[in-house]
């Protein structure tokens, strides 16, 4: 009899542990929610940018983005630190470019979904964000006047600008137009600066139209860097239409790591839809590293985007400030909360962008994991939002968590977007 | 006897850990308290019940990550539209301690009408909706509303941020 009863016992032991060995089961509710992650849809329309679907605009975009004539040493391009090899970063902690920055490279997968450019959001079109990189003293320290020169000098260049935004104005006249110069608020005294703040209202308009012009291109080709459908995709078009070849695209493990995401690690909250972004602001609580000062991430990045030129309320868009689009602009605030946060990544293709956080902290998915399982409630500066919460995270819940993040990496971009092309027009 | 137990024990945590699989995965802190519930009701007076707040959203239900809109009735204890009444909205989570990131803007239409514009919800969550009341000669009062934004009510993906209408 005992015997008989240890076989039910043992029966019974063995078939309630078979479904989790074998499958993980999903609710309605986790169903649902797996629905909102995916497929990734095109990219949002930019009515900012008239030329964003321009095909030229793209190819020349594509030429300019590799070109390093764009930098102040003629050595640096949009692709040092968004190397398509790199996951569109760098793979460094912090930016490398003429200098040492003291943020992350951001990867530019699916940079055309977002709503604000940068950490800090302090740009708000990704035609008018380019020129900051372009121009800043530690990254590419390229000029305005420069670069519209260039474009005005080159017979290829130019060429293929007329091809799109029509007749080039006329630079020539070095008194008006100098050979080098931009505005630089913080060295008031640069030769580069004088220049740019000796130039008429008018002139200086006609060559920030230009540049504006060399940002719509810039947007047009990086709006194809677009993520390819990742085994998560696959598994997740499987288990709606109930194809179990699909589902196994998802390890049984990294299917366990999504009903965490999902569920009781509650990364969903902020890592929202098919980008998983919310495409806004956070303090997570990240301790100060380093002696540097302080970075204030969005509160600085709000004060920035307010006196920014290139947005889509101002003179280069291509919408009126009271077009729907600038509502994000309209109805903006800046209040105390916004000390310490930065921008929720992107988690398409995390595995190809180490390291991770604004500052680059983290070499390691792992180490990531390992910090939203204990999050650290000593932030830099502000005051660290509840949304985080000691989730009591096992090793085994972080190796599935990883396992998962792993799955969202899709297939590399042809060859044919990821290089510079001969000559910047087809 | 030894292995019988052993055997039911082995029942007892495979049973045990399957169990939970379905409550394990219900955020906690993304739902309203109990207390809470009550401010669902989308008509509510204010904290000393000097004024009568009833709101509609447009669209309808409010939309994740989406600026969205709310339509206001406000009225006073005896159900008198208040028309010159001064109105400020903000919204927060107050489970996750932050609010929104966006400031709406009040418009006043007449007959205790007001339109308030520009509210966006970047979380799916419990969500509270504050409108501090004040007519003129009357103290300010605060009327409290709460709800739920699921996210797996979400029928599009929250990305169509761009270009509203």
């Amino acid at each position: 009899m005992h015997r008989l009863l240890f076989w039910i016992a043992f029966g019974l032991s063995a078939a309630a542990c078979q479904p989790a060995q074998d499958e993980v089961r999903w609710t309605p509710q986790q169903e649902a929610l797996i629905r909102t992650l995916s497929p990734l849809p095109s990219p949002p329309v930019d009515p900012a940018n008239r030329y964003a679907q321009h095909p030229k605009a793209r190819h020349l975009g594509q030429y300019l983005f590799f070109e390093p004539r764009l930098s102040g040493n003629g050595k640096f391009s949009c692709a040092s630190c968004h190397n398509p090899a790199l996951g569109w970063s760098d793979g460094k902690a912090q930016a490398v470019g003429l200098k040492t920055g003291t943020r992350n490279s951001p990867t530019l997968w699916n940079v055309a979904h977002q709503r604000w450019l940068f950490w800090d959001g302090r740009s708000d079109t990704l035609w008018g964000q380019a020129l900051q990189p372009l121009e800043s003293t530690l990254e590419m320290d390229g000029d305005r006047l420069k670069v519209a020169h260039l474009i005005g000098s080159d017979p290829a260049l130019r060429s293929a600008y007329e091809h799109i935004f029509g007749r080039f104005p006329d630079l020539r006249d070095r008194q008006r137009f100098p050979s080098s110069g931009k505005p630089m608020p913080d060295q008031l005294q640069d030769p580069r600066h004088l220049a740019w703040s000796q130039m008429a209202p008018v002139d200086q308009h006609v060559v920030n139209q230009v540049v504006a012009n060399v940002g719509k291109t810039l947007e047009a080709y990086q709006r194809q860097i677009v993520s390819r459908p990742a085994p998560f995709d696959t598994f997740a078009e499987g288990l709606q239409t109930q194809d179990k070849a699909k589902q196994v695209a998802l390890s049984l493990e990294a299917q366990k790591g999504l009903r965490i995401f999902i569920g009781r690690g509650q990364c969903i909250l902020c890592h929202t839809g098919p980008v998983m972004s919310d495409f806004e602001f956070h303090n997570i609580g990240l301790p100060k590293v380093g002696k540097g000062p302080v970075d204030m991430g969005r509160f600085d990045g709000i004060t920035a985007l307010r006196t920014e030129l290139f947005t889509g309320a101002g003179p280069f868009s291509d919408v009126p400030p009271d077009h729907a689009r600038n509502d994000k602009l309209l109805y903006l605030t800046q209040q105390e909360n916004n000390h310490g946060e930065f921008k929720t990544p992107t988690l398409r293709n995390i595995a190809q962008t180490a390291p991770y956080m604004h500052d680059g902290r983290f070499a390691s998915l792992e180490q990531v994991l390992a910090f939203y399982a204990a999050p650290a409630n000593a932030p830099a500066v502000g005051r660290r939002e509840d949304t985080l919460q000691d989730l009591k995270l096992s090793a085994e819940d972080l190796l599935q968590l990883k396992a998962f993040l792993e799955s969202l990496s899709g297939p590399t971009l042809p060859a044919s977007l990821t290089q510079q092309p001969p000559a910047p027009a087809p | 006897m030894q292995y019988l137990t052993l055997a039911l024990c082995s029942a007892m945590v495979a049973l045990g850990t399957l169990s939970p699989v379905w409550a394990q995965n219900t955020p906690n802190h993304n739902r309203p308290k109990p207390v809470n519930v009550d401010r669902e009701n989308r008509s509510q007076f204010s904290a000393k019940k000097a004024y009568r707040v009833i709101y509609t959203p447009v669209p309808d239900p409010i939309p994740l990550n989406k600026h969205f809109t709310l339509k206001l009735v406000v009225q006073d204890a005896n159900n008198r539209p208040i028309d010159n009444a001064k109105i400020v909205v903000d919204a927060g989570m107050p489970e996750h301690n932050h609010g929104m990131n966006v400031k709406p803007v009040v418009k006043a239409l007449g007959k205790g009408l007001f339109e308030v514009k520009g509210l966006l919800f970047h979380m799916g969550g419990y969500w509270e909706i504050y409108v501090d009341v004040q007519a003129p000669g009357k103290p300010k009062e605060r009327a409290t509303f709460g709800l739920t934004l699921k996210l797996e009510d979400q029928k599009q993906p929250a990305m169509d941020h761009s270009h509203h209408h």
